[in-house]
């Protein structure tokens, strides 16, 4: 009897655990709602080698909607990462022969910070507002990429480069994945348990007040943006040694996945709300949602049609929940 | 009288502040420690530019600061948390959608050398700290926008002395506050002082002021009138200071009201509306009547009042205009048909700030149907009848472009008013229409009101939370609880205490049978 009594307490708690983060990350129970109708139109779905696909298409987008999250949740918005990505592949076509490895990849991640501090600064000194700030970066660092390549994309020539993307932890999970899981669980830290991280959600949602209760405000967005632009440099790095060229368009399409990402996870756009653990339920959801429909031969373009509805509904009806 | 330079708690003195104008002229501010020092007068006497400089959001041009004898230096916000000054202003600036630990704990969070907060003992300390200074339990991992407002003015309160601070400066903590909580807030005021700690109590209610304060200075256009402790004082007293005149020229209402009877034509007749706020309203208004709606916060006083005008949202209920059943579906339709609502919260729900003051007085569907050619308006047009509404209520504005951000709190409302006005309505619902105003603009208010209803022979509902308003200007007075109508009463058959003790002993009742 008492043993029962406490397999059910158990259980117990562990469904109010599971109602208690469904309640609060709605986006795992519409996750869960394609897996279901996934595995019904498509058995291949759920296999172990299209879930290994589907992660390995995931690391970057991952880490780069990261890195949005932070900034939205500040009650900014960075619109410049994919050009940041782009041209950091093409920067490193030109140093990689002379620098080496180590070094370019430092020399990378610096100008990728300073691109984002740049952004931060102009943001938080020059009061101009983030839309406007990094959608300027955008188009600037995008003709600079295009610049120095012209159209065409130029090959990388360093083997030892690619191990960055290729490579294998313990022989068997893939670097990016690694990196992934790093980069989230350090965010998830930085963001719950850290007192930069309280920050700005502080900032996010009232920065008069944060002002007033003597948190440095200017230097923090300066931050965010940095760090934004540190990750999406460390994310040109994996996508230019996954594609072995540096490309002026490598980056061009992950801009709005990771904003889609973060407001899907529940991150407010208004800032001060949210976090990565929706995120992360976002982005699984686009990208699982996306070979769903490429398994079921459905053309690129209604996956579009198809992609933006899903967007527009999900978050229709996660405001319901709450 | 007090005078400088008698080692003080705190001194101010003699400060200076022009903007265009000198708002601040030449004040000597003298605080004892351990005392409630209550801050009156006018809007536009100073008081809130006195209490920026005090608190480090504006600087003085000219004059000094003293603590405790030693010249200080304000010119950050943080200065003065630093010196253990802090503000509890009226628009509470709190994080709404984080904890209540978190926003009391802001900027001085518990954390270890790597920068991780340990939120357990943030949390616990923080409803340890609101259980012991105020007594009661708050869950401190509830959200601030989960919180009633008298809560959240706690949390404020508690931010301030995990801060250290030793002088609270409250700005009309009570605008917002039902009698209950005013009291709760009066005792945690109490306790404050007698432990030694100063207090600095800004409002406009003078009743409060002299049940709560030790002492009070009084300003008048930027310069100090008086310094007084307030046993020596008598509310007319207070007034004629505030305001400069002798009671004989001030406006006496008692003879503005009519009492007349005679019941007229009714004009609005609303029956068994229902919907989640209110449940199965019943009321009537008549013409040339003033209406009160009494009851505590979260009786459903406003929602009536949106019920009504088709704001929210209603399940049942048959309205009649004029012995007409009508339908409201929107505010569009309300305003159409002559009812129309002035609400609460005029900065978000009244005014555009930004614009100017004709087009706020202009700005609703109907005036601008009326006035325009095609749908092009023509300015001229829209400032002449603007001009004519501006002298009608006596609004004091430079120009009629001056943008309704820079105009005092009463004649912001006095715009708001105007502008419904224009439209020559039959019922108008006003919702604590003089919350905010200082006393001199509040009678002439009274004045505007009763007008409206006894010479233009309005229908007029008022919805209040201050029982002498509400005694001043209502005919009948209907008493709401839970959303539902008690009673109605003619207002000569009750004294204010008695409406006190029905709002009041109704809310005690139906405390006790949850």
């Amino acid at each position: 009897m008492l043993i029962i009594k406490m397999k059910s307490e158990t259980l117990n708690s562990i469904i109010i655990r599971i109602k208690d983060l469904i309640k609060k990350y709605p986006i795992f129970l519409i996750l869960a709602g394609v897996f279901i109708i996934g595995y019904f139109s498509d058995p291949m779905f759920i296999s172990l080698r299209n879930q290994k696909n589907i992660l390995l298409d995931f690391s970057v987008p991952f880490i780069l909607s990261i890195g949005q999250t932070m900034v939205i949740i500040t009650g900014g918005i960075d619109l410049s990462i994919g050009s940041i990505v782009s041209l950091m592949g093409v920067i490193l076509v030109i140093i990689l022969p002379k620098t080496g490895v180590i070094l370019s990849i430092i020399f990378v991640l610096l100008i990728g910070m300073s691109i984002g501090a740049i952004n931060g600064i102009l943001i938080s000194r020059f009061k101009i507002l983030p839309f406007i700030v990094t959608l300027s970066a955008m188009i600037i660092w995008q003709g600079v990429a295009f610049i120095i390549t012209g159209s065409v994309p130029v090959p990388i020539t360093i083997p030892s480069f690619f191990k960055i993307n290729y490579g294998y932890l313990f022989g068997i999970i893939p670097l990016p994945v690694v990196y992934s899981v790093i980069i989230f669980i350090l965010s998830v830290i930085l963001l719950n348990y850290h007192v930069i991280g309280r920050r700005f959600y502080q900032l996010g949602n009232d920065e008069e007040t944060a002002k007033l209760a003597g948190i440095k405000v200017n230097s923090l967005k300066i931050g965010v943006y940095a760090l934004n632009g540190f990750i999406a440099a460390f994310c040109g790095i994996v996508v230019a040694s996954r594609i072995k060229l540096g490309a002026p368009t490598a980056g061009e399409s992950f801009l709005f996945d990771s904003i889609a990402a973060a407001c899907l996870g529940g991150t407010s756009l208004m800032g001060g709300q949210g976090g990565v653990i929706g995120t992360l339920g976002g982005m699984l959801l686009m990208l699982n949602l996306k070979n769903l429909l490429i398994l079921n031969d459905v053309s690129i373009y209604i996956q579009n049609v198809i992609k933006g509805f899903i967007i527009l509904i999900s978050v229709i009806a996660l405001r319901k929940v709450k | 009288m007090r005078e400088v330079g008698q080692n003080y708690y705190i001194e101010m003195q003699s400060i200076v502040k022009r903007y265009a104008t000198t708002v601040v002229d030449h004040v000597d501010f003298c605080v004892n420690k351990g005392e409630i020092h209550c801050l009156v007068g006018e809007n536009g006497a100073g008081k809130s530019t006195l209490i920026k400089i005090l608190s480090g959001i504006v600087q003085a041009d000219e004059g000094k600061i003293f603590m405790e004898g030693a010249s200080v230096k304000i010119d950050h916000p943080n200065t003065a948390h630093r010196l253990g000054i802090s503000v509890i202003p009226q628009e509470l600036n709190l994080l709404n959608k984080l904890t209540i630990g978190e926003n009391v704990f802001l900027g001085v969070e518990p954390k270890n050398s790597l920068g991780l907060i340990n939120w357990e003992e943030l949390y616990r300390k923080t409803e340890n700290q609101i259980y012991q200074e105020f007594g009661i339990k708050l869950d401190s991992r509830e959200l601030i926008s989960d919180l009633s407002v008298s809560n959240r003015q706690l949390v404020m309160i508690a931010r301030a002395l995990q801060w250290g601070s030793k002088v609270l400066i409250l700005d009309e903590p009570t605008a917002r506050l039902s009698k209950e909580e005013i009291k709760r807030l009066f005792e945690i005021i109490r306790n404050f002082r007698e432990e030694g700690n100063t207090i600095i109590y800004i409002s406009h209610h003078l009743e409060e002021i002299r049940e709560i304060g030790d002492i009070v200075t009084i300003l008048r256009d930027g310069k100090r009138v008086i310094t007084e402790k307030l046993q020596n004082l008598n509310l007319d007293k207070i007034i004629e200071y505030m305001t400069g005149k002798k009671k004989g020229t001030r406006v006496s209402l008692a003879k503005t009201v009519i009492e007349d009877e005679t019941r007229k034509k009714k004009l609005l007749e609303v029956r068994g509306m229902l919907n989640e706020k209110v449940k199965n309203i019943d009321l009537d208004v008549y013409e040339g009547e003033i209406l009160a709606i009494a009851g505590v916060t979260g009786s459903g006083r406003s929602e009536i009042a949106r019920a009504i005008c088709g704001i929210d949202h209603r399940e049942k209920g048959e309205i009649k205009l004029m012995g007409k059943k009508v339908k409201i579906r929107n505010p569009v339709d309300a305003i159409r048909i002559g009812i129309i609502y002035v609400p609460e919260d005029r900065k978000s729900q009244g005014i555009f700030l930004k614009m100017s003051v004709f087009i706020n007085i202009l700005l609703n569907k109907k005036n601008l149907e009326n006035l325009s050619n095609l749908g092009f308006y023509f300015i001229r047009v829209f400032k002449s009848t603007a001009q004519k509404f501006i002298e009608l209520l006596n609004i004091i504005v430079p120009s009629l472009d001056t943008p309704c951000l820079s105009l005092s709190g009463g004649n912001q409302q006095k715009v708001l008013l105007g502008k419904w006005l224009t439209v020559d309505p039959t019922v108008i619902i006003l919702d604590e229409p003089t919350r905010g105003i200082d006393v001199g603009v509040k009678f002439e208010f009274y004045e505007i009101i009763n007008k409206l209803a006894k010479k233009q022979n309005k229908g007029i509902i008022l919805i209040s939370s201050e029982l002498p308003e509400i005694m001043k200007l209502a005919d009948r007075i209907l008493i709401l609880k839970k959303g539902k109508v008690v009673k109605t009463y003619l207002k000569k058959d009750l004294s204010e205490n008695e409406l006190f003790n029905l709002i009041i002993t109704e809310k005690v009742e139906n405390e006790q049978k949850h």
